[in-house]
């Protein structure tokens, strides 16, 4: 039976350098096929003595694997003569895809970091009125506080479902944190990001309409700890984790105490450059304790409950993430500046 | 505030270098934004925050550096103002003037101020005048409390506090003349106004070099009144700064004494009258109870009295020990800013440092629910991108114009805008698609496909209402572009598990051509072709559809697996010609009766245009796809059945078959 075998091979090895490509399927069926010699050789093992079984066995499967083996390559070679060749060196063609705005990027970036310590997102209108823009935030209608909120007001006579004091477009998200507070009962823990409107010129920094995300929490116990604690982690998450905090004291009026802070210059890791203007540190965010006015104002019990909120600007925290340089690329949305963000 | 390491240093003991001190100062919450060398001094540049008109003085700001070093304060106080002698002066609104001290001096001679005053002035970025106007300034700088000296000469009469006329005119210090409102304060004599109040001067009664009699005013405004006249008048000075920000009794009579001292010493004459007019305040301010638990529980600290109580004191207040850890504070009067015990948590946290304060990071108990509106808001971007769109961000302020030509809803306008070509709330999206789309061609940018999800602003009689919609919109040209773009406007909706959607013509006159989009009975919004109008491509086209979020998020449904067929299917292809203006929604659903369960699919494989079909005739092949799911079709039954389509459209006086 080893001879035979041995035929077979022989035979198979003859034709299969032969063989055109038109001929190497019936070759196939000749030598691997259901009623090929190699499947009637395999019929025939049950007749041998038991000692010869397992040697026949191993020597026809080596066959049949050699055999195929041998047509793959002919197929190959064959094919490759007949001009169907893959050059992977070519210059590519081009290939269309869809991306995200890089502020749609950052902000979900933001808001996973918080949703992964149990914030949730809410948003907010953004035609808001007097009372909730600035009143419920503890900041009077006609003071030097108010500055730096400048706001767009809408035109006279106009109305919400339910308006308090003037129409206007919000100046910071914010008035989303009073409305949140008036409808639910703490614990909160919420995130509203955002468009926001301020009457400032357009320039390479600055723009009449940004993107803002804020974010509160009330509890019974929570402290000026706590908001040490979610800032340092959003901004170790977002930036790197050898990112350097500084908080330093400033005035909000719907917080006390008040903080900005400050991250360690992500360009020159604290050296001093450019884009931190030689002192190390890049003003990111500012934040707070929730003001026990503000907690009232929303009807939650100052003396039971305590909170923190902090609001950020989505472009500011883009424009460093990424090392964009000017504001407006933002919203001109020219396709060489969206097409560099094609991850998501 | 601007203001120089030599002038505080004459009032404060500073002990570290001028970097160290606005590292220091930067920390505790007075932002220094820069420091510089001057002559032998360093001048430092600081952001005051709103609610701290008291570091708007070198008097204030002594107090803050000793709580944050330590040292000691080197004061001198004078005792309260009494008058003395008779100075007419009327206060006409006295809600509005809670204090005014008038003082007359006379003989006074006029020269330019000695070199040390100069060099004080010149540090804060003054320039000098003369030394009775230098004294003021150095005063105002030194008390935080703006003066202003008056060539007594030129007053006739009394003094009068009031409001302005309507239309009553001032030539003002800086040589311009104002035209003021009757809700503007002014001084004034019997005749006419010598100054707005609390803002500027007037021209004919300052001092000049022949002055002899000098009247001296050190007054507190309102702080709302001041500005308000500011604010209209667009004028912002070193008094309105301050005046509106609150100037206090104590320090503006204070700044008086001093001003009245060095003008006696420098410019010789003597004072021959003062009239007080309100009251000082007492030294003692308001009183605050601290206690020691809730601070530390606050801020999550372990600070103990003695250190609580010598920050306190440091920044001026008395402070004194009550039963179980208690504070009584006794808050000092320059800082009004300070009302509650939690005003006083944040200047025990930013004397003590922010830093020093721990870090903790523990998961949040919330009771607010995740939005599933705003889930869905995610995940149609996401659909939207893999569909091959780019996502946009354009403004919501548009031209007045533009939202005329372009809706024809009712629009929400602003009455403050910056510009007119903003001063409009957008009623619908696809005006800042169209723009993105100009200004792309026109940079010669090819494949624009974008998406935008944002707010747009309606308007129901006086009713505003805003609502989030979704846009999605391509470039093209022909026919061919805009099924291919309403195939993957179809694929969204699909991927959204919105299903059998159709599209009814409508005319539309800012389209070249629309139809309403719906599924089974539910108005999902407009998709529309316009010209898009670029420079550089005068045959673009944007192809558009335009809807609701809120509908989309109603008509959704969440993928469900249907059984599908392994049987292969049978496909017969018809090439067709349509007339100029007809629809094959007007033929389709005939075609869809006929081929009943059969007809499972038609699509578009191929446009043409050829000189051999009529004017205007729009020729494509459609590809009619049969198929049943329980078994296999014969060829001839399939056969028969396209026989009968064939039949319909060859009926069709609008359509040509080749």
């Amino acid at each position: 039976m080893e001879e035979e075998i041995l035929k077979i091979k022989k035979e198979a090895v003859q034709q299969i350098t032969a063989a055109t490509a038109a001929e190497l399927e019936s070759l196939h069926i000749k030598f691997l096929g259901r009623k090929s010699l190699l499947a009637q050789l395999t019929a025939r093992l049950r007749e041998l003595p038991p000692a010869q079984k397992p040697l026949i066995g191993r020597l026809i499967n080596e066959t049949k694997r050699t055999i195929e083996q041998m047509l793959e390559e002919k197929s190959g070679a064959l094919a490759k003569a007949e001009g169907e060749e893959f050059d992977l060196t070519l210059p590519a063609l081009p290939q269309a895809c869809g991306s995200l705005h890089p502020l749609t990027l950052v902000a979900e970036e933001i808001e996973e970091v918080f949703k992964n310590l149990g914030f949730v997102v809410a948003e907010g209108d953004e035609i808001e009125d007097e009372d909730h823009n600035f009143s419920a935030l503890n900041i009077p209608l006609e003071h030097p506080s108010r500055d730096m909120f400048d706001t767009f007001y809408l035109e006279e006579g106009l109305h919400k479902k339910e308006t308090q004091g003037r129409l206007l477009l919000r100046s910071h998200t914010s008035p989303a944190q009073i409305r949140v507070m008036r409808n639910l009962r703490p614990p909160l823990a919420v995130l509203v990001p955002g468009r926001v409107y301020r009457p400032d010129a357009v320039d390479a920094t600055h723009s009449f309409m940004f993107h803002q995300i804020e974010g509160f929490a009330v509890d019974r116990d929570l402290r000026f700890s706590d908001l040490k604690g979610v800032l340092i982690n959003f901004a170790r998450k977002l930036f790197t984790a050898e990112t350097q905090l500084r908080f330093r004291p400033s005035f909000f009026p719907f917080t006390e105490p008040s903080a900005e802070v400050d991250i360690s210059c992500i360009i020159c890791k604290g050296k001093g450059c450019t884009v931190c203007k030689g002192n190390g540190w890049l003003e990111v965010l500012g934040c707070g304790m929730i003001h026990p006015r503000v907690l009232q104002a929303c009807g939650i019990d100052s003396k039971k409950w305590q909170g923190y909120a902090f609001g950020m600007g989505v472009e500011r925290i883009a424009m460093l993430k990424f090392g964009i340089d000017d504001i407006r690329l933002f919203y001109n949305n020219h396709k060489k500046f969206l097409e560099q963000f094609n991850a998501f | 505030m601007r203001f120089s390491q030599n002038f505080l240093r004459e009032f404060v003991e500073i002990n570290i270098p001028p970097a160290e001190l606005a590292r220091r100062l930067t920390l505790a919450g007075i932002e220094v934004v820069s420091l510089k060398p001057w002559g032998g001094d360093w001048i430092f540049e600081a952001e005051v925050t709103a609610n701290r008109p008291d570091l708007l003085s070198i008097w204030g700001l002594s107090y803050e550096v000793r709580a944050i070093l330590g040292g000691k304060i080197k004061f001198n106080t004078y005792p309260p103002l009494s008058s003395q002698g008779s100075l007419p002066i009327y206060i006409e609104e006295k809600k509005l003037v809670p204090f005014y001290a008038g003082r007359l001096m006379e003989g006074v001679k006029v020269e330019r101020s000695p070199l040390w005053l100069r060099q004080r002035l010149a540090s804060v970025g003054i320039e000098e005048i003369n030394n009775i106007v230098d004294i003021t300034n150095y005063c105002l700088f030194k008390w935080g409390a703006p003066l202003h000296a008056f060539d007594a000469a030129k007053i006739k009469g009394a003094v009068h506090v009031r409001r302005a006329k309507e239309g009553e005119k001032l030539l003002c210090l800086d040589g311009k003349e104002r035209t003021l409102s009757s809700a503007d304060l002014v001084i004034a004599d019997e005749g006419r106004v010598l100054a707005i109040a609390g803002i500027i001067g007037g021209k004919d009664s300052e001092i000049n070099p022949q002055t002899k009699k000098v009247f001296l005013e050190a007054a507190v405004f309102d702080p709302l009144s001041i500005r308000r006249t500011s604010r209209r008048l667009g004028l912002n000075t070193e008094a309105s700064y301050r005046f509106e920000r609150q100037v206090l009794p104590f320090n503006t009579a204070q700044a008086s004494q001093e001003a009245v001292e060095l003008i006696l010493r420098q410019g010789g004459g003597r004072l021959v009258g003062t009239r007080k007019l309100g009251r000082e305040e007492g030294k003692k301010g308001k009183r605050v109870t601290l206690s020691l638990a809730r601070l530390n529980r606050y801020l999550d600290t372990r600070l103990k009295l003695p250190q609580v109580a010598t920050i306190l004191k440091r920044l001026g207040c008395e402070v004194r020990l009550q039963k179980e850890d208690n504070l009584l504070v006794n808050l000092p009067r320059h800082r009004k800013d300070l009302t509650a015990e939690v005003d006083l948590f944040e200047e025990v946290a930013r004397i003590y440092g922010y830093k020093n304060i721990p870090i903790r990071l523990s998961f949040v108990n919330n009771s607010a629910r995740v939005s599933a509106a705003l889930e869905f808001k995610r995940r149609l971007k996401r659909i939207s991108v893999q569909a091959g769109f780019r996502e946009i961000v354009s403004f919501s302020l548009i031209p007045e114009e533009e939202a005329k030509k372009l809706s024809g809803y009712a629009y929400v306008k602003l009455i403050n805008p910056l510009r007119s070509g903003e001063n409009v709330l957008r009623p619908q999206l696809w005006g800042g698609i169209l723009q993105a789309f100009r200004y792309n061609l026109n940079q010669s940018q090819s494949d624009l496909d974008f998406f935008e999800i944002a707010n747009v602003y309606l308007c129901e009689g006086k009713r505003v209402q805003e609502e989030t919609h979704y846009v999605v919109a391509s470039v093209g040209e022909g026919e061919k572009d805009l099924l291919r773009f309403k195939g993957r406007v179809l694929t969204i909706l699909s991927a959204l598990g919105i299903e059998r959607v159709e599209f009814l013509p409508q005319s539309e006159s800012k389209f070249l051509s629309a139809a309403l989009v719906k599924s089974q009975e539910l108005s999902l919004g407009i998709m529309g072709v316009i010209k898009v109008g670029a420079k550089k491509n005068k045959k673009a086209k944007g192809f558009i559809f335009e809807t609701s979020l809120g509908v989309l998020y109603k008509a959704a449904r969440p993928p469900q697996f249907r059984p599908f067929s392994y049987l292969p299917g049978i496909k017969r292809d018809i090439s067709l010609a349509l007339k100029p203006g007809y629809h094959f929604s007007q033929i389709e659903p005939k075609l869809r009766e006929v081929g009943g369960e059969m007809l499972t699919k038609i699509v578009v494989i191929d446009f043409y245009k050829g000189s051999n079909l009529p004017p205007g005739y729009r020729g494509v092949t459609l590809r009619f796809y049969y198929q049943l799911p329980q078994r296999t079709l014969t060829a001839a039954e399939v056969d028969t059945l396209h026989q009968r389509i064939r039949q319909i459209l060859a009926e069709s006086s609008d359509i040509i078959l080749r």
